[in-house]
């Protein structure tokens, strides 16, 4: 059973002043629904965090920067979501996740 | 004095009318629904996703996906980008920069919210909208008036939702064009219209909601989409609610088409009342009066820049006419309303225009007029 969960969240050029927001939340049914988010912060950090019971992964998500990606779309910028990452078969104690490397 | 500073000295200097956009776009908070729906919806939401070859979507749940370019704005195209958020101090500023004395605020991304047809997930995409948009132009609600969002397909849910939003404070209710398989004739949605009536609130139907409107693709894609699939299908409510018995079952009723222009409107209105008559033997229900009659009673069409819409004004008067700059989309008239207010309405009179840019969307929407 997975106790803690280590993510490195990359991308420490892009903080702060043109930072990407990441934020992190629980994924706690296998077809991706969210539960609680457990971060939110720029890139550049590498945080631990304690996994709650029932959990099967993490879901990540990321921002640009304000002005940053205003012509992606005709709605302006939007959330960036990485597809989930659950936790290996047989896990135990601590998963490493770095969300560069979920980044395509 | 920058340019846009000198452009609002001009604007007002030159302004004779009390002048309404009833139709305004906000760039909601950059997490508004991630933030704050359900987080059992909260993997459902609208959003970018990137494929293995590295290519970039648009996913919503109810819609084609549509690869996403970035795209270099330049000029009024990038300051149009760069505007419409929520801070009060920079949209006011824009809309007196434009001539615009109050506006109507439609969502941006929110316009995705009935795209799912799960009305489940539409009905929480609608309450964060509705949490959120009141209290943030709570400040300047003498000049901005957001609109409410409903989800109709649960209509009990909807109703629960209407009262909520109309104790709130807000002026106007905005419910998808289309709801695919449960049309707005249908009487189900009687209670609906007798909550809404109730309330004393108008319905707003926004171009391009309810039904996905990027239906065509390849050559002509673009164009078809926007005549065909978002502009076209907004003739269908105003045809429901004039044909079907809606407006005289509930004769205090009002509903406005947004952002669908007014050139077809001479046609539609004359079109109802040929098919009501010459097609009597089919016709059901027998009404009191003609189609275009409800129209012209309960009925509002917006529009920005259609010159054709104007000319035809002799065969629908101008009572029923609202003007809207689409703020800050790239399609809509700002920064430069009144270059094509000068444009459009120049053989309008005094009076037509009095009423078009801003006091029918006044009456309608509860705008105090300055003396």
């Amino acid at each position: 059973m997975v106790k803690t969960v280590t993510i490195d969240w990359g991308e420490a050029h892009k903080a702060p002043g043109n930072r990407k927001r990441w934020m992190g939340s629980w994924v706690v049914a296998r077809d991706g629904e969210e539960g609680d988010y457990f971060y939110e912060g720029p890139g550049g950090q590498v945080t631990t965090h304690a996994v709650p019971p029932g959990v099967v992964g993490v879901c990540l998500r990321w921002w640009p920067a304000e002005n940053e990606g205003i012509g992606q779309t005709q709605v302006g910028a939007m959330a960036n979501l990485i597809a989930p990452h659950f936790f290996p078969e047989g896990a135990e104690d601590t998963v490493n996740v770095s969300a560069l490397a979920l980044l395509r | 004095m920058t340019t846009s500073e000198s452009q609002t000295s001009a604007t007002q200097a030159k302004k004779k009318y009390f002048v309404v956009s009833s139709d305004c776009h906000v760039h909601e908070p950059l997490d508004l629904w991630e933030r704050h729906i359900e987080p059992k919806f909260r993997h459902r939401i609208p959003r970018l996703e990137t494929d293995a070859n590295g290519k970039r979507w648009l996913v919503v749940e109810g819609m084609r996906r549509t690869r996403v370019r970035d795209v270099a704005f330049e000029g009024e195209d990038l300051e149009r980008a760069q505007s419409g958020r929520a801070d009060l101090a920079v949209r006011l500023r824009d809309l007196d920069r434009d001539g615009i004395d109050a506006e109507v605020i439609y969502p941006n991304r929110g316009l995705m919210m009935w795209a799912s047809p799960d009305p489940t997930h539409q009905t929480a995409m609608c309450k964060v909208w509705n949490d959120w948009a009141l209290t943030a132009f709570a400040p300047a609600k003498h000049r901005c008036a957001p609109v409410a969002t409903i989800a109709p397909k649960d209509i009990q849910t909807a109703i629960n939702e209407v009262q909520r939003v109309a104790k709130m404070g807000y002026r106007t209710l905005f419910l998808p064009v289309q709801v695919p398989d449960q049309p707005y004739n249908s009487p189900a949605y009687d209670p609906l219209w007798a909550a809404i009536q109730d309330t004393g609130l108008p319905i707003s139907f926004h171009i391009g909601t309810g039904k996905d409107p990027r239906t065509a693709s390849g050559d002509g894609g673009a164009v078809i989409n926007y005549v065909w699939h978002a502009v076209a299908p907004a003739i269908e409510p105003i045809v429901q609610f004039c044909a079907s018995g809606i407006c005289e079952r509930f004769p205090k009723l009002r509903f406005s088409t947004v952002e669908a222009g007014i050139g077809w409107l001479a046609w539609c209105l004359a079109a109802m009342d040929e098919g009501y008559t010459k097609h009597h033997f089919w016709v059901s229900p027998k009404l009191a009066m003609l189609p275009s009659d409800y129209f012209r009673r309960q009925g509002y069409a917006t529009f920005q820049d259609d010159q054709i819409g104007l000319e035809a004004r002799k065969w629908v008067g101008v009572d029923n006419l609202l003007w809207g700059d689409d703020y800050p989309h790239h399609e809509g008239t700002w920064p430069r309303s009144q270059e094509v207010i000068d444009r459009t309405m120049k053989d309008l009179t005094e009076e037509e225009r009095r009423k078009v840019l801003g006091l029918n969307a006044a009456k309608l929407y509860g705008f105090e007029v300055p003396a």
